[in-house]
């Protein structure tokens, strides 16, 4: 029991601060409304469009000819703002043609302005937009992106790839404020999503035997005094 | 009542109410930290998730597919393991259509062994293929965010590994095995959602860990007077 009652003590004492954080954190991910840290209420799909017969298309085998055709992973025909795109996809890139005559689609800033205003489902105006080639903390590892901010209570910024245009993620002060619970909970001060670093096993190690620990000296306190 | 004293008495009677919680907290925690997440997705035990597409003949063009499959979303040119021609994947609003893009002909929904071909292609681990079933309602809990139907390939190997596989498309929609399960299981326990397993603002989850945030706060309070008397004890 004394060793048990050392052993309890010391734990409490080196990973203490870290079972706390622990607490606080899943307090928090408890508390703040899911939907909200998922800007749920800010993002509406974009209505589905149907490809008629007036539509003109580059056949992809006449328009696709300048890439070596081994080098395809796949080739998708879709809607995109006003037209329609191939989106060809590489081992380690993915390119936008027009459909109607397969010259090549790089996305600009109108682009991302035209996207995020038909994807935006909440009331603030569209703030700007800016490119980012490297990856961010709140784009994660999505690639190059465009974000777009919101003139919103939120702080709703919507991250699309720069590659084809897909939302990447939807991001908003709550979230922000999620984020910083999570790197705390994960201890993954860089990247943040990563709980299977070596100082997360080695506290909840720790804390596993505090747990232990603990439950055998319950035992002890609740027998009754002599 | 004195400080130290009312530390401790929180402290134990916290750790009868929502004890065996935090132990279940960390015991879960410890679980998800040391198993690799990769793994956990499985994707040690999958290959073959993209076929480079097949040089054929001129496919069936644009405009033929156009004309013969109304009301289409998107389509997608794609190789699949063991097909040896190019296929139109045509999304439509009631679903999808997969078309060999040299001869035309509807594939889907394909045969069922066609989904053991592609479950064998698609799996990765050495075990040989046990069950193949197609799930058309009610679904099992571990895909339960899923669009049925779908092919269930389960395979006999250590983990229970199965493979989930669209009956149009014949793409490898997911995979579960015996430590996903446990992860799911564990994580089931971490945030106290026993129905969904998602939601993690419900009431119990709110109460506890409030409760487990003073238990540890009275743990942390305690410990300023057990090292205290630690010291005193040899001076009395």
């Amino acid at each position: 029991m004394r060793v048990l009652r050392i052993l309890h003590k010391w734990l409490g004492l080196i990973v203490g601060l870290q079972l706390l954080l622990w607490t606080v954190s899943g307090l928090a991910f408890a508390w703040l409304d899911d939907a909200d840290v998922a800007a749920e209420r800010a993002v509406r799909a974009l209505p589905k469009r149907v490809l008629t017969p007036e539509v003109r298309l580059c056949e992809p085998d006449a328009c696709l000819r300048e890439h070596a055709k081994t080098a395809i992973l796949d080739l998708t025909l879709m809607p995109l703002l006003d037209g329609w795109v191939y989106r060809v996809r590489f081992a380690d890139r993915v390119v936008l043609r027009r459909a109607d005559d397969g010259s090549l689609l790089e996305l600009g800033e109108e682009h991302i302005r035209s996207l995020a205003s038909a994807t935006y489902a909440g009331g603030g105006p569209l703030k700007g937009v800016s490119f980012y080639a490297a990856p961010t903390l709140e784009a994660r590892e999505a690639g190059p992106v465009w974000r777009a901010d919101f003139g919103d209570a939120d702080g709703t910024s919507l991250y699309f790839s720069a590659a084809d245009g897909r939302l990447v993620a939807a991001r908003n002060d709550t979230w922000r404020l999620f984020d910083v619970f999570w790197m705390l909970h994960t201890m993954d001060y860089r990247g943040r999503d990563d709980f299977n670093n070596p100082l997360v096993i080695l506290v909840s190690t720790g804390a596993l035997w505090l747990a232990i620990s603990g439950a055998l000296l319950l035992f002890r306190a609740f027998r009754p005094a002599r | 009542m004195t400080p130290g004293r009312l530390a401790r008495t929180l402290h134990k009677w916290l750790a009868l109410t929502v004890g065996l919680q935090a132990i279940l907290w960390v015991v879960s925690g410890f679980y998800m930290v040391v198993v690799d997440l990769d793994f956990i997705h499985g994707d040690t035990l999958v290959r073959n998730l993209t076929t480079p597409l097949p040089q054929a003949q001129p496919p069936l063009s644009f405009d033929e597919l156009r004309a013969r499959i109304p009301g289409i979303e998107r389509v997608r040119i794609k190789g699949l393991p063991g097909f040896d021609r190019p296929l139109y994947e045509v999304g439509t609003a009631r679903g999808i259509v997969l078309v060999d893009a040299v001869s035309g002909d509807v594939l889907s929904p394909l045969p069922e062994a066609r989904i053991a071909a592609l479950a064998r292609q698609y799996y990765a681990g050495s075990g040989s293929l046990t069950k193949i079933e197609r799930l058309v309602g009610d679904p099992p809990p571990e895909i339960q965010t899923r669009v049925l139907p779908l092919w269930r390939a389960d395979f006999g190997d250590w983990l229970a590994t199965s493979l989930y596989i669209h009956p149009d498309s014949g793409d490898l929609v997911t995979r579960r095995h015996r430590l996903w399960r446990w992860f799911d299981a564990v994580w089931m326990l971490h945030i106290m959602d026993y129905d969904e397993r998602m939601d993690v603002n419900n009431a119990p989850l709110r109460i506890v860990s409030l409760a487990g945030l003073v238990f540890a706060a009275s743990g942390g309070w305690l410990l300023f007077f057990s090292f205290r008397r630690r010291r005193a004890r040899p001076a009395g």
